[in-house]
């Protein structure tokens, strides 16, 4: 007589604490290599590497141009949601901006594709060439916003250069500014016609988000860079970025919105393989290279 | 029977563990994946898991960092025993395993957050491996000072589960601010490490490669000279929070309060506060009601999933089964409650309003620069401190008594 109720009870308790809910795993370490690691940190102080690889000066500087563009269908741009009080102000035609994930402008380019130098190089005339880029380097940048659109989508600085945040719309906005690593965050309001002129800070290593709490379909992204060897993508997927520094080895890197570092592209007819959106690149001095760039429209879904 | 039918379930349902252990951020994991369209190369990520435990060891038995003499001040190793580990005393009586009496319930033995407790719970309990706190004296994007994370334990966070620990003794409370100093350290070098494998190792690279020790000295130094880099670095910006506390102007003793609140309330609905636009026409809290917090976007919105979309529902399971919890819209605080998470006092309220909250929606407010002329746009220290006399008098104004409340004079019913 006894079974029934206690068969029931152990139902209802397996019941009660359920395992629903789920937990990460806990680390998997190997003793063996932590010790590895303990032992070589205690032990590690002369052994500062000065490892530092002392690069050649580049023997000139070269153009590097190019043109992105996608293959296959692109995917549908879907409305943006665009809701609350603020819709007669922010869109009095009535009709929603679509979504920027992915831009595809005329003979298929693909907008907004960024494309910057990722190797770490002096702050000097033999690397910038000056005529080129010495009378922006305190430049200042607007980026600005109407009919609760970033105007800019992608949005590259140089971390000498003076960031405008503008606002040419009737509604407020605030403008969030969430770097993983390196820039300096922002988040404050941006009164109606108004703007905040702001420096970057430091140099981030990857693209990071730009948004509105207040109309959260609002979204941008931005890149602070040390060096002014980066471009954004125009509406028919070219971009250009003069004057780079040539005879030397150099790291670029490809990145858009919804693919991510871009990693699987045809380039000038050859498939490639681009390891996390990384591309090596010799120039040589006064011979302009140009990078026709095809990507797969899978990766853009 | 009964005994044995607890003791059964017990044993089967294999829900608990009696070791403490820290849990990875597989939430992050994923979120990184989901970018990377590919999954990361096991072989990193226990990588990962073997920098962390040589960095900062176990939660029965943590370790100060070692990684040179600039943050050497910041955390003492007898302050994390003292948290760390099982609930005890030792034998003068001093209580050890601090951190989870009073805190992995909700918090986590990893500080994920995610104690047994916590998805009961409104708001969810603090997730410290982003290294991101919202109640803080420092600006936007800096880490919270010693004393903010003191006055958070001590007077804990009105209207949310966190308790005061204010009977707790001065070296216990210390204890427990290093603690979650040491948990979130520990969560932002393991995010930045999974980060690396995710975006910059090519996916046979090794984080550090243990196998090379021997045989390739140099590789393996330069790896774990990077790995230490990173600790320090974000050792660093904590010591560096210290001197960061943005400085707080007298507030001013106004000559004509009624004015003061009349000010402020033409700038909490005015362009440039603009605090209607959230905090709502009434200030109920109810003008925008349906973002999310930092700690939600960073595996939803940031990634291109909306929670607010009933298709994500699927994507979202994904991560649940992970370990994150339902995500939850973030709304703005209702100003006619008198309930101010953060601390009530002017003080609090002037480094809410003037650095935003770290983690949310919430921006901070523009200032005129200083010495700048009566036309520069943005608030001055007096403009600020005239929306602080608003806000801080809206719970008691008309709108905000439900009548029952009123006192009823014998003069008002003649």
């Amino acid at each position: 007589m006894k079974v029934v109720p206690s068969l029931f009870m152990v139902l209802a308790l397996a019941g009660l604490c359920g395992c629903k809910r789920t937990l990460a795993p806990p680390l998997n370490a190997e003793p063996e290599n932590v010790d590895i690691l303990l032992t070589s940190l205690e032990s590690d102080s002369g052994e500062t590497a000065a490892t530092e690889t002392v690069q050649k000066d580049p023997t000139g500087f070269a153009d590097l141009t190019g043109v992105f563009k996608i293959a296959g269908a692109a995917p549908p741009r879907a409305p943006l949601p665009v809701s609350g009080s603020d819709v007669p102000l922010c869109i009095p035609s009535g009709k929603a901006p679509l979504d920027e994930a992915v831009v595809v402008g005329p003979s298929d380019g693909l907008a907004n594709v960024l494309i910057y130098l990722n190797t770490d190089i002096p702050d000097d005339p033999k690397w910038i060439h000056q005529d080129t880029y010495a009378a922006s380097r305190d430049a200042t940048l607007e980026f600005d916003q109407r009919n609760c659109m970033f105007l800019t989508h992608v949005f590259a600085i140089r971390t000498s250069q003076t960031m405008k945040i503008m606002n040419s719309d009737t509604v407020a906005h605030n403008t969030n500014i969430s770097p993983r690593k390196g820039a300096s965050p922002f988040n404050e309001t941006i009164p109606v016609g108004g703007y905040v002129a702001r420096k970057p800070g430091g140099e981030s290593p990857d693209p990071f988000p730009v948004t509105c709490s207040i109309h959260p379909w609002m979204k941008a992204y931005m890149i602070t860079r040390g060096n002014p060897y980066f471009a954004v993508t125009a509406e028919d997927g070219s971009f250009a970025i003069p004057k780079v520094p040539a005879g030397v080895k150099l790291e670029f890197r490809a990145w858009q919105e919804k693919a991510g570092f871009l990693q699987e592209l045809t380039v000038n007819g050859q498939a490639e393989k681009w390891s996390k959106g990384r591309k090596e690149i010799t120039l040589t001095p006064d011979t302009p290279l140009k990078l026709d760039v095809v990507v797969n429209a899978s990766l853009l879904q | 029977m009964l005994i044995l039918a607890i003791a059964a379930s017990a044993s089967t349902n294999g829900c608990s563990t009696n070791e403490a252990e820290f849990r990875q951020n597989l939430v992050y994991v994923k979120a990184q994946e989901k970018t990377l369209k590919s999954e990361i190369n096991p072989r990193q990520l226990q990588d990962v898991d073997n920098v962390l435990v040589a960095f900062f060891g176990t939660p029965d038995d943590p370790r100060v960092p070692q990684v040179g003499d600039e943050t050497a001040d910041l955390l003492s190793q007898s302050r994390l025993e003292m948290a760390a580990g099982a609930v005890s005393s030792n034998e003068q009586g001093k209580p050890q395993g601090l951190y989870r009496e009073h805190c992995a319930h909700c918090h986590g033995v990893t500080g994920d957050g995610a104690g047994p407790t916590a998805e009961f719970l409104n708001p969810y309990p603090r997730d410290y491996r982003m290294g991101v706190f919202k109640f803080k004296s420092t600006p936007k994007g800096e880490k919270p000072t010693h004393e903010d994370l003191r006055q958070i334990l001590v007077n804990g966070i009105p209207g949310t589960a966190m308790p005061s620990f204010k009977l707790l003794p001065e070296d216990e409370l210390e204890s427990l601010i290093q603690y979650v100093q040491y948990l979130a350290i520990r969560g932002e070098v393991e995010r930045a490490l999974i980060y690396e494998c995710a975006n910059e190792l090519d996916r046979d690279d090794r984080l550090v490669d243990f196998d090379a020790a021997e045989t390739d000295r140099e590789t393996y130094n330069e790896q774990v000279e990077y790995v230490t880099s990173i600790v320090a670095d974000t050792m660093q910006r904590w010591v560096d929070a210290e001197s960061k506390a943005v400085p707080v102007p007298a507030r001013p003793e106004p000559a004509d309060l009624a004015a003061s609140i009349a000010h402020g309330r033409e700038l909490f609905y005015g362009p440039i506060a603009n605090c209607v636009k959230c905090h709502g026409d009434s200030a109920l809290g109810d003008g925008q009601k349906n973002d999310f917090d930092d700690w939600t976007k960073d595996w939803t919105v940031k990634i291109g999933i909306d929670p607010n979309k009933a298709e994500s529902g699927e994507e979202i399971e994904h991560f649940i089964a992970a370990g994150a919890f339902e995500p939850r819209n973030i709304h703005p605080r209702n100003l006619r409650q008198g309930v101010y998470r953060g601390g009530r006092r002017p003080l609090d309220l002037y480094w809410r309003v003037k650095n935003g909250i770290d983690g949310t929606p919430m921006p901070g407010v523009l200032m005129k620069p200083e010495g700048a002329g009566p036309d520069a746009q943005g608030l001055s220290p007096a403009d600020l401190w005239d929306l602080i006399n608003y806000v801080r008098q809206l719970p008691y104004e008309e709108l905000s008594e439900t009548g029952l409340r009123k006192p009823n004079f014998q003069r008002d019913r003649l």
